[in-house]
């Protein structure tokens, strides 16, 4: 199936469109001229006829027609006209001398109503006709003369049918050169403007045809490059290729993150590979005693729990990235779940000399997934008594809000992340600066986020102060 | 001789100290960017074997400072990052050499003698003053064909000698430089080990190849 094409469409649409104008326009021009043409020659004809009707006349008690008599206005009519007269009674006829001994078709309307038709002469020439009943007229003179003899005769009871005929085959090849014209017109019309209007979708299409050809061509090193947007560029298209420039940014965005998730994930890989590397090279690097092959195993064993861990980590953000049915919904009462939690990282926390400062209202029903949800707390947790400035409270409380249960953590902080949103980017710690490497993957976070997502809920970092970090968590509200 | 090895990850850190260690360096180690900076502006380093990416201050600040310092200690950098723009950034802050994790310790052991080879302008691997030689590699030390048996501080000290034969070295160098613990102790113990040296190098009627320079130091030479 061959696919939809703006080209073809605009060819076609415009081709119809212009073909129907042309069409419309030429039978309308033909139509028009038919009818002049038709109608002079019928307002001829009715002329004539009505002169002719008036040539049939009783005198004396007998027919004479008057144009035989050669009477002078009607003298023209005589060596052309064609016309017939025909007596019903007796169906004797009278023909104009140009008919000689031929005879013109005879017809009248309904109840001898004229009638206007187009008929063949006897010559074969196309020609239109009027064809129509009459009665002989009586002058004053001879109506006196047959009231004086006795005979009156009513010229009603002498019918005559007349038909009127003139030769129209000038104006109907006047009619036929006229169409011969136009639908040769028409069609060399169609045929250039079809030339014409391909050339000019073309020229249109073009600018289509250069942003096609710029995406095409470029090489893999600048797939999320900008377009190269000429100055010609039309309007229409203009936003198109902004948009899909825009588009291209937040692909380029992703694939730097991308890359950024690639070098760090090497580096989070290289560094413990490096150092099981290390230690088995320090081990059999010369005969040792068991003690010290222990401890070298030892390390080792630490180094692939760590390794372990980190792969564990990734592989659950991979399927909460894939899929959103990773998570097991229900009723859930967090301020139960985050009072656990703390009472946990207490001691911790009292070994760094942290104050726990708690505002948790009890219950606080969540709509969550009760892994998902202990993961984000435990992490968000964890970082607070990571990163926390020494001696410096930390805020935990829970609000309800229409919408939400929001849960807020905050702490001061000794150094604020430049950018709070790539806080959640995976395995990205500040270049400048690892907290705590052995302990922290990076990846926790990135956990977290696509955890709240997976529930619905949001995840945010705000600075809520020059030093004070804040991280919130809101879920969908739950019932008891 | 005296390393700095600045490396966060534990393990890492443990075993490429220790392997060096056991080839004979003295070093010290670092776990921060900021305790590495610390310690390597102390200046009694030949050499310094570090991380890029660490707490605190990253390592390429560090090689930044102590270029901006003038100090000209050689750098081997270890680092996860194997990008063609990561090295040449490293290189052209002032590092002498860049190894990308994870590499054989043998390999650091190679690299870490090169440099400091280059540190006081030696090429040859076997190090010779007259007719005594000393073998780097094999940890080896003769005196005319004659294998010499020293202890581990003694070869240090020799070794140290070596790299800077031809110039007088103080005992203040030779304090930081060979002596593990070199915060206590004195000078004495320099002339000490001096002694023990000449007596187990000057075999026979051979002449001694350690002059005392009194008031400076010592120098090894040939006579």
């Amino acid at each position: 199936m061959s696919l939809p094409s703006i080209r073809r469409s605009l060819l076609i649409r415009c081709g119809i469109g212009v073909g129907s104008l042309l069409c419309l326009l030429s039978v309308s021009t033909y139509l028009i001229v038919r009818r002049s043409l038709y109608r002079e020659l019928d307002d001829a004809i009715r002329e004539t006829a009505a002169l002719l009707a008036n040539q049939v006349e009783l005198e004396e008690g007998r027919i004479t027609f008057e144009w035989q008599e050669g009477i002078g206005a009607n003298r023209e009519l005589i060596p052309d006209g064609l016309f017939q007269f025909w007596e019903n009674k007796s169906n004797a006829s009278t023909r104009s001398p140009a008919l000689r001994f031929r005879d013109l078709p005879r017809f009248t309307g309904i109840n001898g109503e004229p009638l206007m038709r187009s008929i063949r002469l006897p010559n074969g020439h196309r020609a239109r006709a009027i064809g129509l009943r009459i009665h002989p007229f009586v002058t004053p003179e001879e109506k006196a003369r047959m009231i004086d003899s006795g005979e009156v005769i009513d010229p009603k009871t002498i019918p005559f049918t007349l038909v009127v005929a003139r030769d129209g085959e000038p104006s109907y090849r006047t009619l036929e050169l006229l169409r011969n014209i136009l639908v040769t017109g028409t069609l060399l019309i169609l045929g250039l403007g079809f030339i014409l209007i391909q050339r000019v979708v073309r020229s249109t299409l073009r600018p289509i045809n250069l942003l096609t050809t710029q995406v095409q061509n470029r090489s893999d090193h600048q797939l999320d490059a900008a377009l190269n947007l000429p100055e010609t560029l039309p309007m229409e298209l203009m936003g198109l290729a902004e948009n899909f420039d825009r588009l291209l940014a937040r692909v380029a965005t992703t694939r730097e993150r991308e890359k950024d998730f690639i070098r760090h994930a090497a580096h989070e890989l290289r560094t413990p590979i490096a150092g099981l590397r290390a230690t088995t090279d320090l081990a059999l690097s010369q005969p040792r005693d068991a003690a010290a092959y222990a401890a070298h195993l030892a390390t080792c064993q630490k180094t692939a729990i760590e390794l372990g861990e980190l792969v564990k980590r990734l592989s659950a953000l991979a399927r909460l990235e894939q899929s959103s049915e990773a998570a097991s919904m229900e009723n859930l009462d967090a301020a139960e779940i985050l009072t656990h939690l703390v009472e946990s990282f207490r001691p911790r926390f009292e070994n760094r000399g942290l104050e726990l400062n708690k505002e948790i209202f009890h219950p606080s029903w969540v709509r969550a997934d009760r892994t998902l949800l202990n993961i984000i707390l435990s992490n968000l947790l964890d970082n607070a008594l990571s990163y926390a400035a020494p001696q410096a409270p930390v805020g935990i409380h829970i609000l309800a809000t229409r919408d939400h249960v929001e849960i807020h953590i905050r702490n001061a902080v000794e150094e604020m992340p430049e950018d709070l949103d790539r806080l959640f980017d995976p395995l990205f710690r500040r270049e400048t600066s690892r907290h705590d490497a052995a302990s922290h993957l990076g990846i926790g976070l990135t956990l977290s986020l696509h955890a709240a997502r997976t529930m619905g809920g949001t995840l945010l970092a705000r600075q809520l102060s020059p030093d004070e970090l804040g991280f919130t968590l809101a879920l969908p509200p739950g019932s008891e | 001789m005296r390393l700095l090895l600045i490396e966060d990850h534990a393990p890492l850190r443990v075993a490429v100290s220790q392997y060096l260690q056991e080839a004979g360096y003295i070093v010290d180690t670092a776990a921060t960017g900021d305790e590495g900076l610390w310690a390597a502006e102390g200046g009694n380093h030949d050499l310094i074997l570090l991380d890029l990416m660490l707490p605190k201050i990253d390592g390429m600040e560090i090689l930044r400072k102590l270029r901006a310092m003038g100090n000209p200690v050689h750098i081997l950098v270890l680092s996860a990052r194997d990008g063609l723009e990561d090295r040449l950034q490293a290189l052209d802050a002032g590092a002498d050499d860049y190894l990308v994790k994870p590499f054989p310790l043998a390999e650091v052991l190679a690299r870490t003698r090169a440099l400091l080879r280059r540190t006081y302008v030696k090429k040859n691997p076997v190090l010779r003053v007259a007719d005594l030689e000393l073998d780097p590699m094999r940890r080896t030390v003769q005196r005319a064909d004659q294998p010499i048996d020293l202890t581990a501080l003694e070869y240090r000290l020799l070794e140290y000698l070596f790299y800077r034969s031809g110039e007088v070295v103080t005992r203040t160098d030779i304090w930081e430089r060979v002596f593990e613990d070199s915060t206590g102790g004195s000078s004495n113990t320099v002339d000490v080990y001096i002694g023990y040296l000449r007596k187990k190098l000057n075999i026979g009627a051979l002449p001694d190849l350690i002059q005392t320079k009194r008031g400076h130091g010592y120098i090894l030479d040939a006579p």
